[in-house]
C-alpha cells in the first residue's frame, strides 16, 4: 500500500512536469511574440557586437541564441 | 517479484510502455499529408472568387503559400510569388496565399504595403493550416493535378528561390 501511494506520487508528479510539454504554440499563434517589444535584447546590432567580442575573448561561438523571431522559419 | 515502487514487474512495465506510446502518438503530425497522397479538398474563397484549390479550371499546379503579416520571411517571399505568378500562370500555375493572421487590420496594411498579384484567402481560424499540420511560417505546399500532393517547403530564404522554381517548373513539365 505503501509503495502503491510512492508510485501514485511519482505518477502526479510527472504529469505535473510534463503537463505544459504537449501545448506548444502553433506557428500562426506565435504573432504576439514576433514583436520588437517581445525581443529579449534591445539593439540587435549592439547584441551581435556584443556577443562578437565574447566569444574572441572566450574563443569560442554559438549557444548564445536562437535564430528566428518566433515564426519558427529558421 | 517487486520492483523498487512496489509495484510487480509487468505492470510496471506495462505503465512504461503506456508512456512510451503516449508521448510517440502525441508527437506525429496530426493530419500531415504525405508527397503524392490526394489532399483534402480546400473550399475555402480566395481573392479572385475561386476556391483554393479549384475542381476545375485553367491550372495544372497549385502553389499554396501559409503566410501572416508579423512574419518577416513572410514579406521576403511575396514579390518572389508574384514574380512566379507572372511568370507561370499562362503555363497553369496557380499561386494562392493563405492568410493566418487573426486580425484582418493587419492583413490589409500587409496588402497595402506589399501588393499581392497573385490571389489571398484569409483563415483566421487556421482550419485549413490545421489540416496540413503547418509547423513553420511560411509554409508552401505544391499540388498537383488530381490534387496530389507534390512538395512542400517550409519557410523562405532567398537562397531558396532556385531551387523552388526548379521543382516548380518541374512540376508544370517545363525546361527550366
Amino acid at each position: 500500500m505503501k509503495h502503491n501511494r510512492r508510485f501514485v506520487l511519482v505518477l502526479v508528479i510527472g504529469g505535473f512536469l510534463t503537463a505544459c510539454s504537449g501545448t506548444l504554440p502553433k506557428p500562426w499563434e506565435k504573432d504576439l511574440l514576433a514583436k520588437p517589444a517581445m525581443a529579449m535584447d534591445s539593439d540587435t546590432l549592439e547584441q551581435r557586437f556584443l556577443q562578437h567580442i565574447y566569444t574572441s575573448k572566450e574563443n569560442s561561438a554559438g549557444g548564445a541564441s536562437v535564430g528566428g523571431g518566433g515564426c519558427g522559419c529558421n | 517479484m517487486t520492483s523498487s515502487l512496489g509495484l510487480p514487474h509487468h505492470t510496471r512495465r506495462m505503465c512504461l510502455r503506456a508512456g512510451a506510446a503516449w508521448l510517440a502518438v502525441g508527437s506525429l503530425p496530426l493530419s500531415a499529408s504525405a508527397m503524392g497522397d490526394a489532399v483534402p479538398p480546400i473550399t475555402l474563397q480566395a481573392s479572385d472568387g475561386e476556391p483554393v484549390l479549384p475542381e476545375v479550371g485553367p491550372w495544372r499546379v497549385t502553389y499554396i503559400d501559409f503566410w501572416a503579416s508579423w512574419c518577416a520571411p513572410c514579406k521576403l517571399s511575396f514579390p518572389w510569388m508574384n514574380e512566379m505568378h507572372d511568370k507561370w500562370s499562362s503555363q497553369g500555375l496557380r499561386v494562392v496565399a493563405i492568410n493566418l493572421d487573426r486580425n484582418q487590420a493587419d492583413v490589409l496594411r500587409f496588402l497595402q504595403q506589399n501588393p499581392a498579384r497573385f490571389a489571398v484567402a484569409l483563415d483566421p481560424g487556421a482550419v485549413v493550416a490545421k489540416r496540413f499540420d503547418i509547423q513553420a511560417m511560411p509554409t508552401s505546399i505544391t499540388i498537383g493535378p488530381n490534387r496530389a500532393m507534390l512538395f512542400s517547403h517550409r519557410g523562405f530564404r532567398l537562397q531558396d528561390r532556385q531551387d523552388l522554381e526548379r521543382r516548380i517548373s518541374g512540376a508544370l513539365g517545363l525546361k527550366s
